[in-house]
Order: structure tokens, then C-alpha cells, then sequence
């Protein structure tokens, strides 16, 4: 990253065609404040060549700076993040950044899960001690299934 | 089944590398300790094949301070230090009780890690 650049690009993977047809990645963006967590969900998708990581940012804000797209994804979206506005808050205006991809609430705060309930740009919500749901949630949200065994 | 003891004080941290784990079959997370007496206490009574070990932990001792008592504890386990700090790299090649050094940056390659200090990457 360059001084001054507002979020960490990955470089685009080459798409590799799935079991289930589709022949482009899944874009993947993660929201999440502390770098462990942001790497180790990383290497969580890296997993399923079907999701490519293009972006990661620690805050909102910085996220909100990316350009729209009408591509399908994934958004995993922390709720305490590093700039003032929270994940909760920053889920509509993502939607309308992205409208095609589904945001999957990622804290470890279960008491926002009402409030995340309410919101309708929310489209998942999962505890960060639930990890292990985090990818087969992606895949289903997107309608995929696991990826095929080579 | 490889058993996987995960040493890690931050609850998220545990369950993102437990979910890593989980990617592969043929290892199986036998143990979730938050600090290294934790740890020793579990590695004592599980036939351990890999520790992941990260340095700062709750309780008094360090991962680093603890890897000798953790290997005796397991001497079978191939222990990987797992940690953020970078400046740690220099002690854990000078610890030969530590298989392994990775930074959380790289992520990526812990399971690879764990698989090639198992023998398992000829299986793959």
C-alpha cells in the first residue's frame, strides 16, 4: 500500500471456472479493524478459489471510498471499526456502493444481532467465534456450493 | 487425525484459526487454551501433533517462556510460534524447541505449515 492510499487492493486472481458453471471470481471486500482478523479471513476465502479478496479496509469511511459496482460479492463487515462510523451504520450506503453484494455482519458483539436483524442491507449476520460458518455462509448467500475437489 | 492445540488469548483469533484447520480433514482441533498454563495443562493429557503458539497470552508466561515446558509436556508436537511481532523471529530460531515461526501477516500459510511439518503435503 502506498502512503496515502485509503484501502489495501489485492491483486485480481485469474478467475478459474467453478463446478457450478460460473467462470468469474466472487469479489470479496473485508471490513475489519485489526489486521490478525482481516488476514486470517482472508486465508479463510483463499480456500475457495471461487472468492477473490479485492479489497481490505479498516474503516468505513475507507470502504465508502472504493468505487460502485454492480458485481455479486461478499461484504464482511466488522461493527467496531477504526474510523467514527460504525459497520451497523455503514451497511446501507455499502449497499447502495454495491448493490448486487450481500453483507454478512461479522462482530463479536452479539447483542447487535437485533439490530442487525432490523436492517435490511444486512444481509447475514455471524459471530466472529462462529467462524467456521463464515465461508459456507458466503457460498450460500452467493448460491454456491462448496467448491469442486480437484 | 492430527490433534491441533490453538494457544491464543483473543477468542476471534482462536475460532478464525480453528476454522483454518478445519479446511483439512485430516486435522482436528483438540484444544482452545487462552494462556500457556492453559496450554500445558492440555498438552499433557492430549497426544498433541501441532501447537499453535502465539507470544502474548493472558496468563503470566509468554508463548516463548513456555515453549520448553510445552515441548516436554508434548514432545511429539511440532510447536509453530504464531504471533505479530516480527522483532520475536531472531529468539524463536535461537529456541530449538520452536518448529516453526510465522507471522500473522501470512496467514495464508499456516496450513501449509502445519501439513509440511506433519508430512502430510505428499498426501495432498
Amino acid at each position: 500500500m502506498t502512503n496515502g492510499d485509503l484501502t489495501t487492493s489485492r491483486e485480481p486472481a485469474a478467475a478459474k471456472p467453478d463446478g457450478d458453471g460460473a467462470s468469474s471470481a466472487q469479489i470479496l471486500v473485508v471490513i475489519e479493524d485489526d489486521p490478525d482478523v482481516q488476514f486470517l479471513i482472508e486465508a479463510i476465502f483463499a480456500m475457495d478459489p471461487r472468492f477473490n479478496v479485492t479489497n481490505v479496509a479498516e474503516s468505513a469511511e475507507q470502504a465508502l471510498d472504493l468505487p460502485p459496482t454492480s458485481e455479486p460479492g461478499i461484504i464482511v463487515l466488522d461493527h467496531g471499526l477504526a474510523g467514527p462510523l460504525p459497520g451497523l451504520a455503514a451497511a446501507p450506503m455499502l449497499k447502495e456502493l454495491a448493490p448486487a453484494a450481500k453483507i454478512i455482519m461479522f462482530t463479536a458483539h452479539a447483542a447487535l444481532q437485533a439490530r442487525a436483524d432490523k436492517e435490511p442491507a444486512i444481509d447475514a449476520f455471524l459471530l466472529k467465534t462462529e467462524s467456521e460458518k463464515l465461508l459456507p455462509l458466503a457460498q450460500s448467500l452467493l448460491g454456491l456450493g462448496p467448491p469442486t475437489q480437484t | 487425525m492430527k490433534a491441533v492445540l490453538i494457544v491464543e488469548d483473543d477468542p476471534d483469533i482462536q475460532s478464525l484459526i480453528a476454522t483454518i484447520f478445519s479446511m483439512d480433514p485430516r486435522f482436528s482441533v483438540a484444544g482452545l487454551a487462552e494462556t500457556a498454563e492453559e496450554a500445558l495443562a492440555l498438552a499433557r493429557k492430549t497426544n498433541l501433533e501441532i501447537i499453535v503458539l502465539d507470544d502474548r497470552l493472558a496468563g503470566a508466561l509468554t508463548g516463548v517462556e513456555a515453549v520448553p515446558a510445552l515441548k516436554e509436556a508434548a514432545p511429539g508436537a511440532k510447536i509453530i510460534l504464531f504471533t505479530a511481532h516480527a522483532d520475536l523471529r531472531a529468539r524463536a530460531v535461537g529456541q530449538p524447541d520452536i518448529d516453526a515461526f510465522l507471522l500473522k501477516t501470512d496467514t495464508g500459510e499456516l496450513l501449509p505449515l502445519a501439513q509440511q511439518l506433519t508430512n502430510m503435503l505428499s498426501l495432498l
